[in-house]
C-alpha cells in the first residue's frame, strides 16, 4: 500500500465514522417511549350522557365533546382540521368558532366557514367491559357516510 | 517608561509591524484602503451592521434570561411571570430581548431590500446573497423557536399552528402530498419529539434557540462578512 492510498483510506474511515456518528446522533432524537397520556379513556356510565347538551373531556392532546345527535351519542374531536387549535362552542348560535383563523363548525362537525378544509373528526365510542362509555381518540372518522355508523355513534 | 513601550503592550499590539496601527484587530473592520464613497452612510444605511448589533444584544440579554428560565412544562410559564414580577429589571430584560428580536428581523429584511435596490446581489456578490438568505432563514427560525418559550396560550397555539404546517411537507409530512409516513413518525413528530406540542417539544425548541441556531447563525454571519471583504467590499453607490 502506498502512502496516498493509506491516507485516503484513513480519510475514508474518518468520514465513515463521522457519518455514522451523525446518523446515531439524529436517530437518538426519535423518541422510543411515549409519555403522552393514553388516547383510550373511560368517560362514565351511559346514563350520564342520556340527556341533551355536551360534555367535554381532555383525552391526551385532544379536546373531545360527547354530544347526543339524531343517530345516537358521538364524540366530536374539537381539534380544528385546519391547524389544530380548539374551536370554542358559542351558546348563542350553537356553532363552534375557532379562535386561530376563524373556522366555524356545526355541532355535527360540518364546516360552516373555512379555512378548515374538512369536517371535525369523530372518535370511536364504545361501551367497555365494565359497562362504561369509552372513547378511543386514536380511531377517527369524518366521512359522513361512515361517521353515523358504529363505532362512531353509540346508541344508549 | 510609557505603557506603550512595555514588553506586555508590545506582545499584545505588535506596534511597528506591518505599518504600525494596522495590528489592532479592531482596525481590521475595514481594509487598509477603501473608496470614500463606499464609506458613505447611504452606501449601506448600516442595516447589516445594525442587524448584527441586534444579534449581539440578543446574545447578552438572552444569556441573562437563561439564569431565570427553566424549559420545563410545569415551570416555564411561572418563570416567565417571575421575570415580570420578581426578578430585578426582569421585565426590562425580557422587553430588550423581545424588541431586539423584532428589530433584528426588521433590519435583516431592510438590509435585503437595500442590497436588492443597489443591485448588490449581482456578480461578484451573487453567492453572498445566497449566504444572506441563509442568515435570514436562521433569523426567522430563531424567532420561531423563541416564540414557544414563554409557554403561554399565544406561544402554545402559535407553535401548534406552525408545526401543523410542517405536516404538509411533501413525502416526509403525514398530511403532505406523496406522504409515506404516519403522523407518529413524520417530520413534525421528529421536530416536536411527540405528536403534539409538549415537554419534548419545549426542550427541543429551547436547545435550538439558545445554542444550535445562534451558533450556526454566528458561523454563517462570519462567513457572510468574510465574503464582503473578498467580493470587493460593498457595492459602490451609483
Amino acid at each position: 500500500m502506498d502512502r496516498r492510498t493509506f491516507l485516503l483510506a484513513g480519510v475514508g474511515a474518518l468520514a465513515a465514522t463521522g457519518l455514522g456518528g451523525l446518523y446515531a446522533s439524529l436517530d437518538s432524537l426519535v423518541p422510543t417511549v411515549s409519555y403522552a397520556p393514553p388516547l383510550k379513556m373511560a368517560l362514565g356510565p351511559p346514563d350520564d350522557f342520556a340527556g341533551p347538551g355536551m360534555r367535554d373531556f381532555q383525552v391526551g392532546a385532544r379536546k373531545i365533546s360527547v354530544i347526543m345527535g339524531d343517530n345516537g351519542l358521538y364524540a366530536l374531536v374539537r381539534n380544528c382540521t385546519h391547524m389544530g387549535c380548539i374551536p370554542a362552542f358559542n351558546e348563542e348560535d350553537g356553532l363552534f368558532h375557532c379562535p386561530c383563523h376563524g373556522s366555524i363548525f356545526k355541532r355535527t362537525g360540518d364546516v360552516v366557514r373555512g379555512p378548515a378544509p374538512e369536517p371535525l373528526f369523530r372518535a370511536a365510542l364504545t361501551v367497555n367491559a365494565r359497562g362504561l362509555v369509552e372513547v378511543n381518540g386514536a380511531v377517527l372518522e369524518n366521512d359522513e357516510r361512515i361517521r353515523d355508523k358504529a363505532p362512531f355513534v353509540l346508541k344508549i | 517608561m510609557k505603557i506603550t513601550e512595555t514588553a506586555i503592550w508590545e506582545s499584545i499590539f505588535r506596534p511597528g509591524q506591518g505599518g504600525g496601527k494596522d495590528y489592532n484587530a479592531l482596525l481590521h473592520l475595514h481594509p487598509r484602503s477603501i473608496s470614500r464613497r463606499k464609506l458613505r452612510f447611504t452606501a449601506t444605511f448600516c442595516m447589516g451592521g445594525l442587524a448584527f448589533l441586534m444579534f449581539l444584544v440578543l446574545t447578552v440579554s438572552g444569556l441573562l434570561l437563561m439564569f431565570f428560565y427553566v424549559p420545563e412544562a410545569g415551570r416555564a410559564y411561572r418563570d416567565m411571570k417571575d421575570l415580570a414580577y420578581v426578578v430585578p429589571y426582569g421585565t426590562f430584560l425580557r422587553n430588550i430581548h423581545r424588541w431586539s428580536a423584532h428589530a433584528m428581523v426588521l433590519f435583516v429584511v431592510l438590509h435585503m431590500v437595500r442590497v436588492f435596490y443597489h443591485k448588490a446581489y449581482r456578480h461578484p456578490r451573487e453567492f453572498n446573497w445566497v449566504v444572506g438568505v441563509g442568515c435570514l432563514v436562521l433569523t426567522l427560525l430563531l424567532s420561531f423557536t423563541g416564540y414557544l418559550l414563554p409557554w403561554d396560550q399565544l406561544a402554545y397555539w402559535a407553535i401548534t399552528v406552525g408545526t401543523n404546517m410542517i405536516s404538509y411537507v411533501p413525502i416526509i409530512g403525514a398530511k403532505g402530498p406523496w406522504s409515506v409516513v404516519p403522523a407518529g413518525g413524520d417530520l413534525r413528530y421528529y421536530i416536536l419529539g411527540a405528536t403534539d406540542v409538549g415537554q419534548p417539544g419545549l426542550l427541543r425548541f429551547y436547545v435550538l434557540h439558545v445554542l444550535v441556531l445562534p451558533l450556526v447563525l454566528l458561523v454563517a454571519v462570519m462567513f457572510h462578512f468574510w465574503r464582503v471583504r473578498k467580493d470587493n467590499q460593498v457595492k459602490r453607490p451609483l
